[in-house]
Parts: structure tokens; sequence; C-alpha cells
């Protein structure tokens, strides 16, 4: 019956937003129409009861701003509903305005012993009933906001504890001085004390170099966390540990307080000291090893060098006296043993232009820096052709070149460059012209050259095997050292770039080698 | 001593270039008289042997690459002693490192002879520079 009538009051003015509930007690329907009519104009919700029992009912079910409450009812009246309605939880405090047509004192009296807040008399006068109303329904607006907002504060610090709780370090917050105000269990763990002796102790028991932060780190909200420092910390058994420390502080209500999270770096430590010895025993093989590698590298270096120029005097020998023999035996010796003298001489010939191929060899692996000057490739070019001017003639062959452009290297190798690869397409040309095609393009960091000809080619398996030193994959036939490609790789490498070779048997090759603009 | 006999000292540990020389003289018709030492120490005594009556050689011509020891000390000797002092002295050597040529004249020899690859190259590049040396260039061939 009485929700009937709640639906009834909510299709009349539109009630506001925050609506509270009002309950209006009183057993003669026209007095609570004619209070509904008053209340109206508040916009909240009203609640009609005709009976105390009613009242009381909805009282278990709903939170009321206020309850007008009429004293005179037949069954149980105003005050003895007021009574019941105090010994409920939930309307223990809901103000309750009593509705009278009398002025006694003795009424007065009770009324107000059993916690009303207002006596209104009848005839009512609407003004003040709505006034006094609205105040009740402002005060109990205001209360569900604060206890709104105590929900929100103690929601919030049980978060706040949570995550000290759950923080995998010892969290300490202490105040400006040091002295702890609150410690997780971490803490507890980690230092090995209990909680409560922690509170009101001063933190440097367990970081004696503890120190307040910096108020410049006071007002950083710029996400980047606090830097941490390394400390020594203390447990209660009076051992220490090396600790990470982070502090950062915040104000509060008790002032400014600090919060120090405490790790235990035990293990990083252990760690950096294992990783610090590992680098020095690595730096010291490293040095030893490249003391091994500098000293066989030197030998290898003397070695060869030795090999080309000390060979050459014997060798220099075998020419000469082969010769002075064929010279002053000629007539003498048999056909045959001309030709085991001529055999003599012609290896005696091919270890003279080895060893010649060799010092050059080496002289290209280490030819210094001090060159390095702007290098007009297309001069470089020209000069190489002209030393090979008489070959290219005899061959009848075709060298042609793009305009080819100006970098920071070294001229002689370039030359040398050119005129090892020409002459290798010079030399390995098939039966078709011969066609040298020099060309380069812009590469990262400076140029691409590119040695190109229509000559026999070479198989796939050994496009890497002829850059390495005397390695040569044909006879007789072809005249050479097994060395020029190997000065090639020595001059591109000496020049900073790469040098490699494209190419199909049959069909020619192409050389390729990437230089550097500038002096690296 | 007979002016026409001339007397060469030859420093040199290659007995087939010993050979080659003596060959570029006779091949020439120079009269000759030969002092040979194979090794550095060797070399050394002999240069501070000469005195300034004594028989002094009318050339000496050291080999760069001696075994035991650097050709150029036997040079210091030979021009410590001043009884060498008009005798020329040529550093001989198959070694094509400028830098041999460069440290030979600049501790005083008075040539730098290189050794071709090829008999009838020797013969005439040795031989010529000996005869200039000789200072009987006329006589060439």
């Amino acid at each position: 019956m009485s929700t009937q009538v709640l639906r009834q009051t909510r299709s009349q003015p539109a009630m506001a937003q925050d609506a509270v509930r009002l309950l209006l007690v009183d057993d003669d329907e026209s007095n609570l129409l004619a209070l509904q009519a008053v209340l109206e104009p508040l916009r909240q919700e009203l609640v009609l009861a005709r009976s105390g029992i009613e009242a009381l009912r909805l009282c278990l079910d709903h939170d009321f701003a206020a309850i007008l409450l009429d004293v005179r009812m037949p069954e149980m009246d105003g005050f003895e509903a007021a009574e019941l309605i105090r010994t409920r939880m939930r309307s223990r405090h809901t103000p309750i305005l009593f509705l009278t047509g009398y002025r006694s004192d003795e009424q007065l009296f009770r009324g107000y012993d059993l916690g009303a807040v207002d006596f209104l008399f009848k005839p009512l006068v609407p003004e003040i009933l709505q006034s006094k109303v609205a105040v009740f329904v402002e005060l109990f607006r205001s209360e569900q906001l604060l206890r709104r907002r105590t929900k929100a504060l103690a929601r919030t610090e049980q978060k706040f504890r949570a995550v000290l709780e759950a923080a995998p370090d010892a969290m300490v917050i202490t105040d400006e001085e040091g002295d702890i105000r609150l410690a997780n269990s971490r803490a507890d763990w980690l230092f090995g004390y209990a909680r409560e002796e922690l509170i009101g102790v001063n933190i440097r028991m367990l970081i004696p170099h503890w120190t307040t932060p910096e108020n410049g780190s006071m007002d950083r909200f710029d996400g980047a966390p606090a830097p941490e420092t390394r400390l020594s910390a203390v447990k209660r058994s009076g051992s220490s540990f090396p600790a990470e420390i982070t502090t950062s502080p915040f104000e509060s209500d008790e002032g400014l307080l600090i919060t120090t999270a405490i790790r235990d770096a035990t293990e990083q430590v252990e760690a950096e000291e294992r990783i610090r010895r590992i680098n020095v025993e690595l730096e010291k093989r490293v040095a030893e090893r490249t003391a091994d590698l500098t000293r066989s590298n030197e030998a290898l270096r003397q070695f060869a060098w030795a090999a080309s120029h000390d060979l050459q005097e014997p060798t220099r020998m075998v020419l000469t006296y082969g010769e002075w023999i064929s010279r002053t035996a000629s007539g003498k010796l048999e056909t045959h043993e001309m030709e085991m003298l001529r055999c003599v001489q012609d290896n005696g010939l091919r270890l003279q232009a080895l060893l010649s191929a060799l010092r050059q060899y080496i002289y290209i692996s280490e030819s210094g820096d001090a060159a390095w000057s702007t290098v007009d490739c297309g001069a470089a070019l020209r000069n190489a052709l002209s030393n090979l001017s008489g070959k290219i003639a005899e061959c009848g062959g075709t060298v042609s070149a793009e305009s080819l452009p100006s970098i920071e290297s070294v001229e002689i190798l370039l030359v040398q460059l050119f005129q090892n690869l020409i002459g290798n397409s010079i030399k390995y040309r098939s039966d078709k012209p011969l066609e040298v095609r020099i060309s380069a393009e812009q590469a990262d960091h400076g140029w691409r050259f590119t040695v190109a000809d229509n000559g026999i080619g070479i198989e796939p398996q050994y496009l890497d095997y002829i850059f390495g030193v005397f390695k040569r994959l044909h006879g007789p036939q072809y005249s050479g050292t097994g060395i020029g490609l190997a000065i090639c790789k020595a001059a591109v490498e000496r020049l900073g770039g790469t040098i490699w070779v494209e190419s199909k048997l049959g069909e020619g090759s192409a050389f390729h080698f990437d230089l550097p603009q500038r002096a690296r | 001593m007979n002016a026409s006999t001339w007397h060469i000292l030859l420093i040199e540990d290659n007995r087939g270039d010993v050979w080659l020389v003596e060959e570029c003289l006779r091949s020439r018709g120079i009269k000759y008289r030969l002092t040979h030492c194979e090794t550095v120490d060797c070399a050394i005594r002999i240069v501070e042997s000469f005195g300034a009556n004594g028989d002094v050689p009318d050339l000496m011509l050291l080999d760069y690459n001696l075994p035991r020891g650097d050709a150029l000390s036997v040079l210091a000797a030979a021009i410590g002693n001043p009884a060498l002092a008009r005798t020329p002295k040529a550093v001989i050597t198959s070694s094509v490192a400028p830098k041999d040529r460069q440290d030979s004249l600049e501790a005083g020899a008075d040539a730098f002879i290189y050794k071709p690859g090829d008999l009838d190259g020797f013969l005439n590049e040795v031989g010529d520079q000996i005869t200039g040396l000789l200072g009987i260039g006329f006589q060439t061939k």
C-alpha cells in the first residue's frame, strides 16, 4: 500500500537528482496530502506512512533524511513510534520532527527526551515547515558525502597498506628526522625485528648512513624512479649487509614523511664482484692473446719479408750461373742436357717472379697511411691503362670507362688495383674480342666500383679462393704468379673497403669493390 | 806497387758474386789483385790494419748483406781509418729497398751498386761502376 503511494509521489514534480527520502507519518490522509503538498517543492522523495507500525517497517528498509511524525495516532502514538524508531540501528540518529496540535510542556519534554529535534505545531505554516525540512535535507546530504569520503579514504588506506605489504622490498616510513612510523613485514623479516620494536626507533639503527632526501626531489613527479644508493644496513643480530636504498618524501597531515625502500643487495654485490673478477681475467687473457697474436704476426711478417728478400739472392745466383753455363757450354752439351739447363733457368725465372710478386704484396699490405689524399679515380685508371697499353694493344681489346669520382684514398694503391684487375681481364680473356667496362656508383658511405669483362669467367666454387695468396685456377697456359688478386684484396682492405667477384663461367666476370668516400 | 794492377778489397760472402765481380774486371781487361774476406769481423780487422804507407786498396766493394753483423760498421771502420781516405768505398747489394741505399750513402759510401738479376746486366752494371770508381772509364769494353 505504501509503495503505491511512493510511486504516485514519484509521478509528481520531478525529483532532484540527488533526492533524499523524507518519511511523513500521519493517520489522517488529508493531513498527509497537505504535508505532501507543502514539501513537494523541495523535490525530494516523499515516503508516506499512515501508522506508527508502517513507519517502523519503512525505517527498516530505508535511510531517511528526516521523519515527520504525527504525535496523536491510534494504536501507536508518535512517541511510542519514535521510541521504537530510535531502538533500530539504522534509524538511531534520524532526525525526528513531531507534529502536534497541542503546546504542552509535558509533551515537549517527552518528545525531546526521545530524541526529537523539533516540534511543529498545527496548523502548520508551510514556509516554516519547508525551510526546517530543507535544513535536514541539507544536513543529511552533507552527512552522506562525509560518509562516502570516509569510506573512500579507508579504501585508499587499505590499498596503501596492501601495496606496502606486497612490496618485494622492505619499506619503512619515517618522519624527517628518521623516526620510524610504519614498516612492512618485509622490513621485520629483513632486519629480524618484531614490528612493534621498529615503530618509534630511528631508521639509522637499521641504516647508519641514512640521510633525509634532498629537497630538490620533493616535487619530483616526473615519473622517474628515485635514484638508488647503496648503503650498509645492520640486522638485529649485528651483522651488516649491502642494501640498495631508495627514498622518496611526501607531504602528509603529519608533516613531511619519507618512504625508504630497502633491498638486500648481497647477491647483487657478489654477482658484481664475480663479473668484475671475470672481466679482469678476460681482459688479461685478451691482452695475452693479443700479445701472442702480435708476436706471431710480427714473426710471420718478418718471415715473409725475409723469405721474399733473402730468397732473391740465391735465385739470382741460379739464374745468373744458369745463363753463364748455357753460354760457355753451348755446343758442348747434348740437346737434352741443354733442355734440362733451360728447365733450371725457367724455374729460376718463375721463382724470381713469385718473389717479386710476394714483395709487392707485402709492400701493399704494409703501406702506411702517409699517402692519403684526394684521388681522381679517373686519373688513377688512366695511369693503370697507360701501364697496360702494350698488352691491351697486343690482344686488341677495348677498355671503356664511365666518369669516375674523386675520393680520399691512396693513389698508388688505386692504380695498382685497376692495373691488376684489368690485367686479370686481359690474361683470362676468351676467344671473343676482349671488352672491359669500368664504372662507379654511389654506395653506402662511398662508391662501388666495378671492373667487368667478357672473359672466360670463374666457376662459382672458386669465387673466394681466387683472392688468396698464390692461389691459381690455371696451369702454365695462363702465366701468372697467383698473387695479383691477393694484392687487389690487400689494397682494397688497406683503403678501408671490400672486394668480391660475380661471375658466370664462359660469360665473363665482374669484380666489385666498395671504397669509402673519406679515409677512416 | 804497379800502377796498372789495381788492388781491390772485396768484402763478399757469396762465392758466386766474387766470381762475377772478377769476371767484370777480367772481361774488361783490368789487371787486379783481390783482397777478399767474407765476414764483418774479418773485414773490420783488415780495414783497420791498413797503414799510411802500406798496401792500401784502390777500391773497396762492400756487400750490404753480410752474415753476422752490420755491413755499415765495416764502412764506418774504413772511413775511420785515414789511410783509406782516398779509397773509394762502394756498397754493393741486390736489395731494392730504398732505405738500404739511403742508409749506405748517409754512412759515407761513395757509391751504391745494385746487382742486377741477370748475367749481362750484372757484368755491365757492376763493371761500369767499378771502372767509374777506379777512374778508368775509358777502358770500358
